[in-house]
């Protein structure tokens, strides 16, 4: 922003409040068009411009800078009642929105009319002149803030390049478990569904344990032997099974001591 | 003649009912007198073990009533807490002496079932156990005549000394029962081990060529039956070891030694005698298993 309004300048003062006021104009009449638009008013075909004043500013004298700046207002800006921006606004909206009535009133009306109408706009510029010398400050401070914003939202959208790339990612996750899912419960009921009684071979097959049973000799079988074998089983049974200790009549715990 | 038919067929016939009636009932009746006998014995020491439980919880309650009034007798020192002091004492030292007979009843009963007790020890010790049953009949039928509480204490004390006398006979009498068993296991497994031996020399001297075992196999059971025979003999040597503990308990008692800790030397090396025969069966029971295996 070249034009600094606090700065002092004597030969460029009266080049400068042309410059405002063309800024403010501009920037005013954008606006309301970017309302207009939005609010999905229709807009004006032709538009008469008022007559021409030397104090008035035009759009080819504003800067580069602005020009600049200028379009990236309604980009930024933000919707209707939000704002300090767009309530500030609302007279130069007003003071163009006569402008645009104007011509269709000219051919109507005669010329009292239209003399009140140039006095109505008189009225209405140096409002809006007023407007704009009160509201230029902000309004810088607005787009300075605006293009931090905008810094800010490519930054975001940096990171909502990331966040997209999670999200995609999460996404995908959450298909493969469903898919996952509905792959096990298909398997299940295809399982449920197979007849039990069909043996099904899993794993690798194992050697049964054989356990080793020597061979019988001619006494395997004899009856003294057999009984020889079963009376020491019993026997050696009953002697680890058996407490040798009486437990059960122990001596009695008894008191003696009787003394007065 | 038709008559003479007619009264033999009737008489016969009322003979064999007889005879088939008193039958069955003659099986019942052996039976019944079979089944007497042989819980007789097992009946006798548990009521006997159960009467003992009795004796021992009304002297329990006894004596917590003596303790009663000999703390009120100490406190107040009046006649009527003396009368009553005296009262309780009477009747503990009864119930005292009920318990220890009724013990060494029971006692009587358990050396009786026990087997491995020789005739000889187990007339010994019963006549032992009947004298003390005598003497504590006696001192109990004497402790209501007690004119004062001091010749109560004195009663007591004589008890004390007397109890300190037999107490050894009680753990004389549970080692034997322990080295009844001993005895018990070391003759039944003798026997089987002679059965073992015979066998083995009967196969030893087998002529026939499918019976007949190799040379080796029949130096490895010789090795299993000398093992088998070592083991009989260690269990031997620590049964006697367990008697001679035994026999000292009593004397152990009158030297003023403790008669508990000599049971329990004598307990110990029964134990050791009763894991000697485990083994020894062990090594029959790997005879009859080289036996049975082909070579």
């Amino acid at each position: 922003m070249t034009n600094n309004p606090g700065t002092p300048s004597k030969n460029s003062n009266q080049g400068n409040e042309v410059q405002k006021e063309s800024v403010i104009s501009k920037v005013a009449g954008g606006l309301s068009w970017w309302i207009n638009a939005m609010m999905g008013k229709p807009l004006p075909k032709k538009k008469t411009p008022p007559p021409a004043k030397p104090s008035e500013p035009s759009a080819q004298s504003v800067g580069p800078e602005q020009k600049a700046q200028i379009p990236s207002a309604p980009a930024t800006m933000p919707s209707r009642g939000e704002s300090g921006v767009s309530a500030q606004a609302a007279a130069p909206e007003i003071a163009n929105k006569e402008e645009i009535v104007l011509p269709s009133k000219q051919a109507q009306g005669g010329d009292s009319v239209v003399q009140d109408l140039e006095g109505l706009k008189k009225i209405v510029g140096k409002f809006s002149k007023n407007i704009g010398t009160a509201v230029s400050p902000s309004l810088e401070k607005g787009l300075k803030s605006s293009t931090k914003a905008a810094g800010n939202f490519a930054k975001a959208a940096d990171k909502s390049k990331l966040f997209k790339n999670v999200l995609r990612i999460f996404l995908i996750l959450i298909f493969l478990m469903v898919a996952a899912f509905v792959a096990m419960r298909l398997f299940r009921t295809y399982q449920e569904d197979t007849p039990q009684d069909e043996p099904t071979i899993t794993g690798i097959e194992t050697p049964t344990p054989i356990v080793f049973q020597p061979a019988e000799s001619v006494y395997a079988n004899d009856p003294v032997i057999l009984k020889l074998q079963e009376d020491i089983e019993v026997m050696v049974r009953e002697i680890a099974g058996t407490n040798i200790k009486v437990t059960t009549l122990n001596p009695p715990s008894l008191d003696f001591n009787v003394s007065f | 003649m038709n008559e003479i038919v007619k009264k033999f067929i009737i008489y016969g016939l009322a003979a064999f009912a007889l005879v088939i009636s008193w039958y069955p009932l003659s099986i019942f009746a052996q039976s019944e007198e079979t089944t007497e006998a042989e819980t007789t014995s097992e009946t006798e020491f548990e009521t006997a073990y159960n009467f003992y439980q009795t004796q021992v919880g009304e002297y329990q309650s006894a004596h917590a009533e003596y303790i009663l009034k000999k703390t009120q007798y100490t406190r107040f020192k009046t006649l009527q807490s003396q009368q009553e002091a005296q009262e309780a004492t009477v009747k503990m030292l009864e119930a005292r002496d009920d318990v220890v007979i009724s013990y060494m009843e029971a006692l009587k009963l358990l050396l009786k079932e026990s087997v491995g007790v020789s005739d000889s020890d187990r007339t010994t010790l019963n006549v032992r156990i009947d004298a003390d049953i005598d003497w504590w009949t006696e001192h109990k039928e004497k402790i209501p005549s007690a004119g004062s509480l001091e010749d109560l204490s004195a009663d007591s004390k004589v008890a004390q000394g007397r109890y300190n006398f037999v107490e050894p006979l009680f753990y004389e009498v549970m080692a034997t029962i322990s080295s009844g068993k001993i005895t018990d296991f070391d003759e039944r497994l003798s026997d089987i081990f002679g059965e073992v031996k015979d066998k083995i020399i009967e196969i030893k001297s087998e002529e026939r060529d499918d019976y007949k075992l190799s040379g080796q196999k029949l130096s490895q059971l010789d090795r299993w039956i000398l093992e088998a025979d070592n083991r009989l003999l260690r269990a031997e040597e620590k049964h006697a070891e367990a008697d001679k503990e035994i026999g000292t308990i009593v004397v152990a008692a009158q030297r003023r030694q403790n008669p508990i800790g000599v049971y329990n030397t004598a307990i110990l090396r029964l134990n050791e005698a009763q894991q000697f025969l485990k083994d020894s069966g062990t090594y029959m029971k790997e005879i009859i298993k080289e036996v049975k295996t082909k070579e």
